[in-house]
């Protein structure tokens, strides 16, 4: 899937979701808040008209207005309140905090009312007309606020971030995963893209190559039995010049087989072998086809480790390894080891020359892919096939120390 | 030399905090911070006290000032001692706003509001007279000190 299609069918819904989600909470913060102020306007009223027949009760019994105040401060919502008088003179006061009795007395007007936007809080505020007996006018100025409005508004406030927080984790994780679900999507299709064009590629190779093989393979009998023919019948002064033609045939008949054999599917007949067999079998046929590498070869396997596979091919395939490791490092030792890990069998063959670039062991296994300069490319292309065939694998890294090391992982009986 | 030197943390081990939700503020009829007084201060500070200003409230911290062109000296009420957490010695100068009100036996009192002193100005309550050091809910615009001597 695309970007722009992940982002219009997971990320755009998403969005809009979250963005619907924060509406709503505005929406109930604002309408919570309304409510609450609603709440808070209702219950000043009523307070201030209770208050307002308590103070006009006690003035007339001649109570003092300090006394008046302290019977009615009781009143946990009420954050401070004063008794004027009708010309707007402070007689006394109390606030629950020290000297803070917010009231403009140039200003104050009766009934008016106000919210006070506090550190402490909004505090809601009325300036009411007291008729006491005998005609005394006062004034009652209150402020009201109900106890933990604020922080249940806060607390509502924090819920909805919390919430959003959790929802934008939430996304941000399920987008993490589904990022990653879909780079490996992608990485995966890219791969089959590759093994898709890499087995076209191979099919027309193997289709050239049998094509080429079967077209040569046919004048070349005939030819090889011309030569016979000539060889019973020429001078024995001709006999070097025929017998070098014979020779030159069978290169050519050997280097046709080689290609026939690429391109023929690997089918191994595996049965547990002794590991150090096979690769003893693959050291003394490198030993035999090359003698001067004989001395140059270093062979550690532990004894008893047996391997699932085809006798044949895998020494085939660790000879090929072996052999590209002995013209790597054409003076320096080749050290091969197998041992068993775990449920598998490994096999590490290590040269000491001067190592691959990583481009080139990006490419070592490529079929007709070759740095030498008589190489055909096909050795390790084979190689690789077998030990696939097998459930295995290989893998080429540069060595510690220098060099090259190839490592085959196959299964173990 | 100066005749007097207060390290006000030192007094405010004698100070006490006064319980939460307990009405604290009253005061003489006419001691409240009134914003239709509001003035401007600036002397030499002659003495400094600590006295009870608001029932159940801690002692306050009282700069009594000598005012140019006035006979008589000036209180300058500041705040629960502490609140206030600056040095301050007798013969510095400060300057600041507040509300002129009514003291105990009708001296010239003024609630500071700011208070400017040695070029740095100590935020002691808000436009309408509410005491940072009180905080509320909100407690961002409070200052807090409790606890940062």
């Amino acid at each position: 899937m695309k970007r722009r299609n992940a982002f219009l069918f997971f990320v755009l819904p998403f969005l809009a979701v979250l963005a619907f989600f924060a509406l709503a909470s505005l929406f109930q913060q604002a309408d919570l808040k309304k409510r609450t102020e609603a709440l808070v306007r209702e219950q000043l009223s009523a307070t201030a008209g209770i208050l307002q027949t308590t103070v006009a009760h006690f003035l007339d019994e001649g109570r003092s207005p300090e006394a008046i105040l302290d019977a009615i401060l009781s009143e946990k919502d009420i954050y401070f309140v004063a008794l004027l008088d009708a010309e707007k003179n402070v007689l006394a006061w109390n606030s629950r905090y020290e000297g803070y009795l917010p009231i403009s007395l140039r200003e104050a007007r009766e009934g008016q009312s106000g919210i006070i936007d506090s550190p402490a809080g909004k505090i809601f505020s009325v300036l009411s007309a007291v008729a006491a007996e005998g005609g005394r006018g006062h004034f009652l100025y209150l402020g009201y606020a109900l106890t933990g409005m604020e922080d249940m508004i806060a607390r509502s406030r924090r819920t909805s971030l919390l919430l959003a927080g959790l929802i934008l984790l939430a996304g941000g994780l399920f987008f993490r995963g589904l990022y990653r679900l879909q780079s490996n999507y992608v990485n995966k299709a890219r791969e089959a893209e590759s093994e898709r064009l890499e087995k076209e590629r191979f099919r027309e190779i193997s289709a050239f190559t049998s094509g080429v093989a079967h077209e040569i393979k046919n004048p070349l009998n005939s030819l090889a039995l011309v030569l016979e023919l000539l060889d019973r019948k020429v001078p024995a002064d001709a006999k070097g010049d025929v017998n070098l033609g014979k020779a030159q045939v069978r290169t050519v008949a050997r280097i046709v087989d080689r290609f026939s054999r690429v391109v023929k599917a690997v089918e191994p007949e595996v049965a547990p072998l002794p590991l150090d067999e096979v690769l003893r079998q693959a050291v003394e046929s490198l030993a035999a086809e090359v003698p001067a590498a004989r001395s140059r070869l270093g062979l550690e396997s532990a004894p008893g480790v047996l391997v699932f596979g085809d006798r044949d091919l895998l020494v085939q395939a660790v000879l090929n390894v072996l052999k590209n490791a002995v013209e790597a490092s054409p003076e320096a030792p080749v050290r091969a080891g197998g041992r068993r890990v775990g449920k598998k069998v490994e096999v590490r063959v290590r040269d000491s020359g001067p190592g691959l670039t990583p481009e080139v062991a990006a490419r070592v296994f490529d079929p007709f892919y070759t740095t030498k300069e008589k190489g055909m490319g096909i050795g390790l292309y084979l190689t690789k096939r077998i030990i696939e065939a097998h459930g295995g694998t290989i893998e080429v890294r540069a060595a510690d120390g220098g060099g090259t090391e190839f490592r085959i992982e196959l299964p173990g009986a | 030399m100066r005749r007097v030197f207060w390290l006000v943390p030192l007094l405010a081990a004698l100070a006490a905090v006064p319980a939460a939700g307990q009405p604290s503020g009253q005061a003489a009829a006419g001691h409240f911070y009134d914003v239709d007084k509001e003035v401007r201060f600036e002397g030499t500070v002659r003495e400094i006290v600590l006295e009870p200003r608001y029932k159940g409230a801690a002692p306050f911290l009282v700069l009594r000032i000598e005012e140019k062109g006035l006979a008589k000296m000036s209180d300058i009420e500041v705040s629960p001692s502490w609140f206030f957490g600056d040095d301050i010695h007798a013969g510095e100068r400060v300057k600041g706003v507040g509300s002129l009100s009514e003291g105990p036996e009708g001296a010239r009192t003024i609630i500071a509001r700011e208070l400017h002193l040695r070029g740095e100005t100590v935020t002691l309550r808000d436009k309408r007279g509410f005491p940072n050091w009180q905080g509320g809910p909100r407690g961002r615009r409070g200052i807090r000190r409790i606890g940062s001597w």
